[in-house]
């Protein structure tokens, strides 16, 4: 079954790598490069390009000091990842409710 | 984009945010960080048996382990955790065992005129720690507490 996309629903956080990506950042203050690249079975190149996509849209801000490198969630990031989450419910919710998908004819 | 899709997508931040809460808080810490951490904190209440630069040397060096430790732990964990993705009453509950103990322990050992009273506390304390922290980490970073 095939329903639009609600508001909030962000096509670039939906990729699955980025969605993973920034998934496993939410709930840390900032995590170290290698952690991710361990987390998500990337490679370097691959997953500094992913990483380089979600900075240029304001989401992802990374750190180097040295040969050391963090990536956080910005406070935009943060933002939209729970509103892709809750667009993401708010499908759930209008498939799972008939009366929301179906509404009552009026007689 | 179908609601299977959707429900997917749910299931792996879900997933993938558990998985950095477990990365960041592990379930056993390392041996050196408990009971680095519980001599650290040992040294802090012992400073209450010295005066003057001694009793400020204790501090600093009981402080300069315990925060050096933790940098340490989250250097290896490659994780620090906001502590909006904590619970706040596990580690606010060691911290207060940890605090009770120590004072009760010293206060009875001085009551008795024992000598180092405040060492013989702060060890007291420092054992309760490396008793509790783990447990209360497990508790402050279990599933289901979302960011």
């Amino acid at each position: 079954m095939t329903s639009a996309r609600p508001a909030g629903f962000n096509e670039l956080l939906h990729f699955p790598v980025r969605l993973t990506i920034v998934s496993l950042l939410a709930p840390a203050a900032h995590v170290e490069f290698s952690y991710l690249r361990e987390a998500t079975g990337l490679s370097d190149s691959a997953l500094s390009k992913q990483l380089t996509n979600l900075q240029e849209a304001g989401y992802v801000e990374v750190r180097r000091t040295g040969r050391r490198a963090t990536a956080r969630l910005t406070s935009a990031g943060r933002q939209a990842l729970s509103d892709h989450a809750a667009a993401l419910r708010a499908m759930l919710g209008v498939a799972l409710d008939p009366a929301i998908e179906s509404p009552p004819l009026s007689p | 984009m179908d609601v299977d899709e959707a429900s997917k997508a749910l299931a792996e931040m879900q997933r993938r945010s558990e998985q950095t809460l477990r990365q960041g808080s592990p379930s056993r810490f390392p041996g050196w960080y408990t009971w680095g951490s519980a001599a650290g904190l040992a040294l802090i209440f012992a400073s209450g048996d010295f005066s003057g630069w001694a009793a400020i040397g204790l501090i600093t060096a009981g402080v300069a382990l315990t925060g050096g430790l933790s940098v340490l732990l989250e250097r290896i964990t490659g994780v620090r955790l906001r502590m909006r993705a904590l619970r706040v009453w596990p580690i606010a509950l060691v911290i207060a065992a940890i605090l009770v103990t120590a004072i009760v322990v010293g206060s009875v050992m001085r009551l008795y005129d024992v000598p180092w009273d405040s060492s013989i506390g702060g060890l007291a304390g420092g054992l309760v720690g490396a008793l509790g922290m783990g447990r209360a980490q497990t508790a402050a970073a279990r599933p289901g507490n979302r960011p």
